[in-house]
């Protein structure tokens, strides 16, 4: 490309790459404590 | 305002906002991106390197802009009690420690071919190492006390005491002798940059602040569904004692 593209490319991967993961990160640790909090309601519920 | 500190009208509001604010946020990404390599010109002094300041730039402004967040989330805290407002500054923080970290590794990276060195202590880059400092202490803080609310007013202190960094960081190219270009958008007499850098500049500038309320409202979340199961595990055990 030029003279400067291994720096571009690794400017935009690595930005790319960390909010790829945070956001993932954030979205699966949501999920997982939804599903978390749902079954503990059911389960209360159940035992009541 | 206090009507939304109820979890669930909260988790209402916040999943009829997430779908559009996902697909804007795409939106702006991609457009953004492409303009950026393949749409816009290469700067008359920089060249091809200039391509580095629109993932950098937009990066630089969240991680300001998600500060006065918590400034104002830490303010509203402590002199309003909003039970939202906590968890609103404890979910972002992370995100802007995440910018603010990127600011700094995308900056040192457009450094190295245009300055020759990757870090300089001048006024406008250790401004934003004292922003990442501050970020770390505040996410600190909450993990270091057991309870939330203790924890949560120390945080939101310091995030308030922090601010006086703001406009230090907005300011040093101007106070200081610094390697650091002066602002070249948000500076009197309008943006000095051509149309053609502008767009794919405020388009990726967008998508960075799009991206913040998704993941901060997935954040916010996780904080409700933490503090829900808190509680229910504390009503068994009340229950079996």
């Amino acid at each position: 490309m030029n003279d400067y593209s291994t720096y571009i490319m690794i400017t935009y991967g690595v930005s790319g790459f960390a909010l790829l993961v945070l956001g993932l990160m954030s979205y699966r640790r949501m999920k997982s404590t939804e599903r978390e909090a749902k079954n503990l309601r059911r389960r209360r519920k159940e035992r009541s | 305002m206090h009507r939304f500190a109820n979890p669930a009208k909260f988790n209402r509001l916040a999943d009829k906002i997430l779908p559009w604010a996902i697909v804007c946020a795409a939106i702006a990404f991609i457009s953004g991106i492409y303009y950026a390599l393949f749409n816009s010109p290469a700067d008359y002094q920089q060249g091809e390197s200039v391509r580095m300041m629109y993932v950098h730039v937009p990066a630089a402004w969240a991680s300001m802009s998600v500060y006065g967040f918590i400034a104002v989330a830490s303010f509203v805290a402590l002199v309003w009690r909003h039970p939202l407002a906590l968890i609103a500054g404890k979910a972002a923080a992370p995100i802007g420690a995440t910018f603010t970290a990127l600011a700094l590794i995308t900056g040192s990276l457009w450094g190295k071919p245009m300055w020759g060195t990757f870090w300089e202590w001048d006024g406008r880059m250790t401004s934003v190492l004292v922003l990442l400092f501050l970020y770390l202490g505040y996410i600190a803080l909450w993990e270091a006390m057991e309870d939330d609310e203790k924890a949560g007013r120390a945080a939101s202190i310091l995030a308030l005491v922090g601010v006086v960094n703001l406009p230090i960081i907005k300011f040093s190219v101007e106070w200081w002798n610094t390697l650091h270009q002066p602002a070249s958008v948000m500076r009197a007499g309008g943006p000095s940059m051509p149309a053609e850098m502008l767009t794919p500049l405020l388009t990726l500038g967008i998508a960075y602040q799009l991206y913040f309320t998704v993941v901060v409202l997935w954040r916010m979340k996780l904080e409700i569904n933490k503090r829900k199961i808190d509680v229910m595990v504390q009503m068994s055990m009340q229950d079996e004692a």
